[in-house]
């Protein structure tokens, strides 16, 4: 039943960096922050789904309308990755993941 | 309460909505992150005025 389907929320995130990262790299070290800043239950009850997209230090994370701000935080406490010092943000958030693309990837 | 990254290189800085959703997730209301924010803002009129602050009710205004 659609009523009964979990709403989703894509956000866009960029991360600074000066060398160009590889997202096996930010993708390991963003669930690893993010599972330590939300805990096991509430990493589960985020629904929090990394996506394969990423284009020039840009990426996607799927999550559940509810933690939309927890994931946020915690994107913005990220410090270092593999001992490199970068800084993650969001940058837009979006219902639909092609607006999502549109907007935050290709035009931003 | 001010919310601020208090940021000592460029590596720290923290975006404004990243501030915000630190504010909510701490149990602040929106409006309430978001008057947080800006009073750093204020703090720092606040402050600037102060030097040619003498007592209550006067203050210099030109030398």
């Amino acid at each position: 039943m659609s009523s009964l389907r979990e709403k989703k929320r894509y956000i866009v995130y960029e991360v600074k960096a000066e060398p160009r990262l590889n997202f096996k790299e930010v993708k390991q070290e963003l669930e690893k922050k993010m599972l330590q800043f939300l805990g096991e239950l509430g990493y589960g009850k985020a629904g929090v789904v990394i996506l394969n997209e990423w284009q020039s230090n840009k990426g996607m994370i799927r999550t559940n309308t509810k933690s939309v701000e927890n994931v946020k935080t915690a994107l913005a406490l990220v410090e270092n990755i593999n001992d490199k010092k970068v800084l993650v943000r969001t940058i837009g958030i979006s219902g639909m993941l092609n607006k999502a693309k549109n907007k935050f990837f290709k035009g931003g | 309460m001010v919310l601020g990254s208090f940021a000592r290189d460029k590596w720290q800085m923290r975006f404004r909505n990243d501030l915000l959703s630190f504010g909510i997730v701490l149990g602040m209301h929106p409006e309430e992150a978001q008057k947080s924010l800006r009073a750093i803002n204020e703090l720092q009129k606040e402050k600037k005025e102060k030097k040619n602050w003498i007592t209550e009710g006067i203050k210099i205004v030109s030398k």
